[in-house]
């Protein structure tokens, strides 16, 4: 046992650390494709031979750091005691550790002599893999060959020597294969990189000293999240939520469900209860489902502290194969970043009941991938416009969330495009770039506001498509806060607003010359109730123009004055009567509430009485408040055989909103169904 | 230069005004240091005049480095700005980009607005992206813009307007019809502070130039009228961040030039410096309490970039290229879970490290570097702070409640190797991001701690060898000295180079020196001995950052220089794509009237033998060493030591290792031949 003393824990530590960020200044150098120079779509990393993450720098993106001990897993699996000096593996497989397939991930083992000591790991975003469009990601997907290659964990390099025809015959199924084969390169030099410098740290402090450094350091992430874990109460936390999915002129929302067991010093995520996978983009691997509530646990309890290995001990994972978060052959998995995003909502949204200090309303839920493209009139050329426009954060306990502002499972990437570098690029004129008046979710802190983009098209020609999701069920608020406006795409034409038949997708929707794109980005969710809120806050926010004073009045209960003040009076009067307002109804439990076609989703079932003292109408989606921060979200179902007063409430329901067969919940309405609305699947077909 | 004639610079700093006195006939430099006010800069100025005995009658030039731009910033005292913009984007200045700056923080929140929304007008107007003017503004459209707001109620007004870059008709118009409106309050541009395309970019830049300019315009108007009382009869001369000075005339209408105004300095001194050893390739270190300031240098050349940015927000106006870590003599060591941690919070100049006694109880690197005895508990920090050791053991004795089985010394050891650790991962990954490997280059250090840790850093890089340069807490007060009057004008068009008319690019060239013909003739000099330094940033479509190529003349050719940008590709990111068309995006001059070089006498003896003053026990790797110290000025040119020993002079203490070097050459540099640590 070699005697360790901090300092060099330390030490050794920061010099891995420093490989990492030199592997990513290489990368930034040496590669080709704008997508990782530019938009840093990619993300280095150290393992040991075991195949335990060992460092990370603070810029790589927790979106493909987080999920990647799966990959090497998969590999490992695959090669286990079948590594020599100068292998190099390959893979991007959706199903086995990999995120989607245009993530592509380099293993390259580095050994001191004989021993496998580390492994260097890049995954880099490919511009394109193969597939049915350019650049390889389709909304329209419906099985995942059309998605790109399928890389299983190949030894791309053996001994030293490449595996050229396999790399042939990769390049010869990508678009542009040079710039692949730049990328390649690229990723090789970072591992060189990687290689050399972890040679130099050996050579300084020895094979034993570094390795048992590097214990240390895992198990110290690995007590600290322990300890945090110990903090809270055992038990289970419930959550559930949608993602938004359309077929056959129905919408069918796919259910994602979370039980997060409590164990002393453990956690066990349980995914069981979650839709069927489906044949759409809406599928994902139990990589970035699990590593979305990684991304959570991580925000909640040590958001400062690089991340090891040792933060994935204590937590466990059930995920049933062929269901949306654990997808098997052949669906498609192009939104993984939209289950990721939900997966990190589920786990916070469990956590809140614990931690509601720690929890902050919703954020928007999708990266809104907007693409315009068509024929540019002045040069002939077609074109590809595309952005992926950021909503509000939710509040939270200390402040007001941000408005326009990247999630939290982002980095340092720009997603708001400058107007000037749009109108100077493509046939599209910025009509307007605007805080979204009254988007955010209202609380004693409110959400963040969306954006209001519009964007016309110039052009005679012009298609244009959305990969988005909140669309309908919108970001939530907590403790009382409301939600914030959903993400709403719509078409202006001769001055009329179309919005999109089904909300968060479109594809290839022709637009006319000087049609306009309007893009409104969903609000943060609030947090806390909003008439507890400091009325001289929600008087600036009128005065500033971002809350009308209809808003203040009737969310708030904030009277504002004719020179916009508030109105202390006439405020308190509104305050009480808004603090009777909340409808407070019985609940009577049942076997299952939820139906479906290929998805499922809630069904609130009330009696004609309850609908009628807050207006509610059938499919209409509305939300119960129980006793967690976090409300459960369903659908209107008017039946006549419930009891007067009441609402149908299955066990998840109970369980997850920490309530009881005929104790109470309050409802509010969250979305009146409209005349445009797509029917909403109604099969009974509840046991998927 | 005629003789008894004299320059002086003077760069106020945080805590201390440093200024040289530079006599031309004798070559010969008087350094001092003042306390700086932070109330009053203007006072520390003229005290820092006083005290090396400058007889301004008798002075050419005056030459400053100022932080009174970048503390309004950093401190949230800029004026009140009112910005006037395009309908429909008003909110441009609070969108920003979207960006976060931190991983996993669900409670991260954005920067607030540099303008509240109630105190930004839109102005129904547009400019296309090709300059065309979609629609025009007139007195009507401002005043109906204006109807809600007193305009004289603001300090100052920022106008930016879409697509200003490519033409500043409208801005231009609306500052005129605006001026009627508001009088003699001040009205920054976006089309003249920085006419480059990025909306938000520009915005800000515009902005913080409006916030700083009111500022700025009473700081430069009480010295010149100090100066002006003393007998200096010749502009006042303000450096700017991209590494030339401007008059003071230009420095309020373009203060936001002037952000990176100290550090500037102490890079041009640092090349001068080197460029007289003979050295081309360096890595500045400028190490100060609560951060270090590095620069690369490559075959003497001092990389320059636009993208700036300060108290998080971004800057676009030209300057070096330097990188700020947050890590100095202040940083704090902590314990969080079971790990020590270095930074990055820092003990900045108040309270200050421990021991300096002001109140501060964490243990910082400088405490840590007292209790080695690598600082001398003895001494007092320029003359103005006394230190006090007990107080840097108490505070480093309040980490042992975690580390048992470590006494002190091993702990103050184990907070500098970390730190240093820390900073040359820093240092490696932003040459490497840049292209190159540090261990080609000579470590140069300066400022008040970088002595202290250049040789363990160099060590920790690979370097073989650093250069302390004589004074190096006053470098930046030289560097003044040495840096040319200089303009830099550009222009974002942006064009497809083998599409573009080669006219289209020389008729810019034009425009652009006709504009910087302007502005020397408005500050009273005569323009003949301009020299013009013309460069193109170009990139290959889809790109978003560029790379700037030189122009040698003021009609270059599209095709060659699309053709240069390809080779120029190549070597900087080890491929090009010959077949990928290539972009013209900014156009750029720099006027520049160029200086003599200084040529300084050393102050070290010629001749004579090194004789240490005294010695004192230092603790290197856990081993106490008696290190003798030398009086740095009484180094003669030419000595040659072994490690260990310690190197003294007012401000500045220079660590020597074991198996370290020092040699003194012509110059008065000392010159350190890295060891194994």
């Amino acid at each position: 046992m070699i005697e360790l003393d901090p300092i060099t824990v330390e030490v050794v530590t920061e010099r891995l650390i420093a490989i990492v960020r030199e592997m990513r200044a290489t990368m930034i150098r040496t590669a080709y494709s704008v997508t990782i120079t530019e938009m840093k779509d990619f993300s280095c990393a150290l393992f040991d031979g075991k195949g335990r993450l060992v460092a990370q720098s603070r810029e790589d993106l927790p979106v493909h750091v987080v999920p990647m001990p799966w990959t090497v897993e998969a590999i490992l699996e695959t090669y286990a005691n079948d590594v020599s000096p100068g292998d190099i593996f390959l893979m991007n497989d959706a199903y086995r550790g990999g995120t989607h397939l245009n993530d592509v991930t380099m293993l390259y083992p580095i050994f001191d002599g004989q021993d496998l000591v580390f492994f260097a790991t890049n995954r880099s975003h490919w511009d394109d893999v193969g597939g049915m469009v350019p650049g390889s990601m389709s909304g329209l997907a419906t099985e995942i060959l059309q998605e790109g290659m399928r890389i299983p964990p190949i030894r791309i390099y053996d001994r030293g020597k490449p595996n050229q025809p396999i790399l042939d015959l990769l390049f010869n199924n990508m678009r542009v294969p040079e710039n692949r084969q730049g990328d390649f390169r690229a990723m090789l030099s970072t591992c060189r990189v990687a290689e050399q410098r972890t040679q130099e740290i050996l050579d300084r402090h020895g094979l034993e000293s570094v390795l048992a450094c590097v214990d240390r350091n895992i198990e110290r992430t690995e007590s600290r999240i322990r300890e945090h874990i110990r903090n809270l109460p055992d038990g289970t936390y419930y959550a559930e939520d949608y993602l938004e999915f359309y077929h056959d002129g129905l919408f069918d929302p796919v259910l994602l469900r979370l039980a997060l067991g409590v164990e002393d010093d453990t956690i066990h995520i349980d995914f069981s209860g979650s839709s069927d996978q489906v044949a759409g983009v809406v599928n994902a691997s139990l990589a970035v489902s699990a590593a979305g509530a990684v991304i959570a646990l991580k925000a909640f309890f040590d958001p400062e502290d690089p991340i090891t290995q040792g933060i994935f001990a204590p937590l466990t994972f059930t995920a049933a194969p062929g269901t949306v978060v654990n997808a098997t052959p052949p669906v498609p998995c192009g939104a993984h970043a939209e289950i990721r995003r939900r997966t990190i909502t589920l786990t916070a949204a469990a956590l809140s009941s614990a931690m509601p200090e720690r929890m902050a309303g919703d954020m928007q839920g999708t990266s809104n991938h907007t693409l315009i493209g068509g024929v540019d009139d002045r040069t002939g050329r077609s074109y590809v416009f595309y952005e992926v426009p950021v909503g509000g954060s939710g509040g939270f306990l200390e402040h007001d969330g941000s408005s326009v502002f990247g999630t939290v499972d982002w980095a340092d990437n720009q997603p708001i495009l400058p107007a000037e570098a749009i109108e100077v690029h493509f046939p599209l004129e910025v009509v307007r770039e605007e805080i979204l008046k009254d988007s955010c979710g209202h609380g004693l802190h409110r959400g963040g506001f969306g954006l209001q983009l519009e964007l016309r098209a110039l052009s005679r020609q012009a298609t244009f498509s959305l990969v988005s999701d909140r669309a309908i069920v919108p970001p939530f608020g907590v403790l009382g806060g409301t939600s914030g406006a959903p993400n709403a795409y719509g078409i202006r034409s001769n001055g009329q607003v179309t919005p999109l038949a089904t909300p968060g997708k479109a594809s290839g929707v022709p637009l006319s010359q000087n049609d306009v794109v309007v893009a409104c980005t969903a609000g943060g969710g609030g947090y806390g109730t909003p008439r507890k809120r400091e009325p001289d806050l929600v008087a600036a926010d009128v005065s500033d123009g971002f809350l009308s004073p209809e808003i203040a009045r009737d969310l708030y209960g904030v009277a504002i004055t004719d020179s916009g003040g508030v109105d202390i009076e006439a405020t308190e009067e509104l305050r009480a009567i808004l603090a009777a307002d909340l409808l407070e109804v019985f609940i009577v439990g049942e076997d299952e509430s939820c139906v479906g076609d290929l998805g499922r989703h809630r069904i609130f079932r009330i009696h004609p009485t309850v609908a009628k003292k807050i207006n509610l109408r059938d499919d209409d989606l509305i939300e119960a408040l129980g006793a967690v921060p976090v409300p459960l979200r369903g659908w209107v179902r008017i039946a006549n055989d419930m009891p007067a007063d009441s609402v149908s409430l299955d066990i998840w329901g109970q369980r997850q909103l920490r309530v009881a067969e005929g104790s109470t919940v309050h409802l509010r309405l969250l979305r009146r169904r409209t005349a445009a609305d797509l029917p909403i699947a109604n099969g009974t077909s509840g046991n998927h | 230069m005629v003789a008894n004639t004299f320059s002086v610079g003077v760069d106020v700093g945080g805590t201390f005004t440093d200024v040289v006195l530079f006599d031309h006939a004798e070559r010969r430099a008087i350094v001092a240091k003042v306390p700086s006010d932070p109330n009053n800069q203007s006072i520390a100025f003229m005290n820092a005049l006083t005290k090396v005995g400058a007889t301004l009658s008798d002075v050419q030039r005056v030459l400053h480095g100022t932080t009174v731009a970048t503390n309004a910033i950093l401190e949230g005292k800029g004026s009140r700005v009112a910005l006037l913009t395009t309908e429909g984007f008003r909110d441009i200045i609070e969108i920003g980009r979207g960006e976060r700056t931190k991983l996993y923080d669900l409670k991260l929140i954005k920067l607030p607005p540099l303008v509240p929304r109630p105190a930004r007008f839109e102005v129904s107007e547009r400019t296309q992206a090709d300059g065309t003017i979609s629609r025009t503004i007139d007195g009507e459209s401002i005043r109906g813009a204006l109807k809600t707001c007193n305009p004289r109620s603001f300090d100052a007004w920022a106008v930016c307007f879409l697509h200003a870059y490519a033409n500043p008709a409208n801005e231009q118009s609306a500052s005129v019809l605006l001026a009627e409106l508001v009088g003699d309050t001040h009205i920054s541009i976006s089309s003249a502070v920085t006419p480059e395309y990025r909306e938000y970019e520009r915005f800000s830049t515009t902005v913080l130039n409006a916030a700083v300019a009111p500022i700025m315009n009473r700081y430069l108007g009480a010295i010149e009228d100090r100066l002006g009382d003393s007998g200096y009869r010749h502009p006042l001369l303000v450096m700017h961040s991209s590494g030339g000075v401007m008059t003071a005339r230009a420095a309020r209408q373009l203060p936001a030039a002037t952000i990176l105004s100290g550090p500037a300095g102490g890079v041009a001194g640092a090349r001068a410096v080197a460029r007289d050893a003979g050295i081309e390739d360096i890595i500045t270190c400028d190490m100060g309490g609560t951060s270090t300031d590095v620069t690369l240098i490559k075959d003497g050349e001092i990389r320059h970039t636009s993208e700036g940015r300060i108290a998080g927000y971004p800057t676009r106006i030209p300057q070096i290229d330097i990188v700020t870590v947050g890590a100095g003599g202040g940083s704090i060591a902590s314990v969080t879970g079971e790990a020590l941690r270095v930074g990055p919070e820092s003990a900045g100049a108040r309270p200050g490290p421990a021991c300096y006694g002001h109140g501060g109880v964490e243990p910082t690197v400088t405490d840590a570097n007292l209790l080695l005895n690598r600082l001398n508990g003895d001494d007092q920090l320029s003359g103005e702070i006394m230190l006090h050791p007990d107080r840097a053991k108490a505070a480093v004795d309040r980490l042992k409640g975690l580390f048992p089985d470590f006494n002190t010394m091993d702990l103050a050891e184990g907070i500098v190797h970390l730190a240093t650790v820390k900073m040359a991962g820093t240092i490696r990954e932003v040459s490497v991001y840049r292209g190159h490997d540090p261990r080609d280059f000579v470590l140069l250090a300066y400022g008040g701690a970088g002595p202290m840790f250049a040789s363990e850093l160099a060590s920790e890089l690979g370097m073989a060898s650093v250069l302390i340069p004589p004074h190096p807490g006053n470098l930046s007060a030289l560097g003044l000295l040495v840096s040319p009057l200089k303009r830099d004008f550009v222009r974002t068009l942006v064009r497809q180079l083998d599409d573009m008319e080669s006219s289209e690019l020389a008729t810019a060239y034009q425009e652009l020196q006709a504009d910087c013909d302007l502005e020397f003739e408005a500050d009273q000099l005569s323009s003949q001995k301009l020299k013009y330094e013309r460069s193109v940033d170009v990139r290959y479509i889809g790109q978003s950052s560029t790379l700037n190529l030189k122009c040698a003349t003021d009609h270059p050719d599209p095709v060659a220089l699309a053709a240069e940008f390809h080779t120029a590709h190549e070597i900087a990111f080890s491929h090009a794509a010959s077949n990928e068309p290539v972009e013209l995006v900014n156009v750029r001059v720099s006027a520049v009237l160029p200086v003599d070089s200084l040529d300084i006498i050393a102050e070290a003896p010629a001749e004579g033998n090194a004789i240490p003053t005294s010695s004192r026990p230092v603790t290197f790797r856990g081993t106490l060493i008696d290190c003798p110290i030398y009086a740095r000025n009484a180094l003669p040119v030419g000595t040659e030591l072994d490690g260990p020993l310690i190197v003294e002079e007012t401000g500045s203490t220079s660590i020597i290792w074991p198996s370290d070097k020092l040699w003194v050459d012509e110059w008065g540099n000392l010159r350190v031949e890295v060891g194994e640590k």
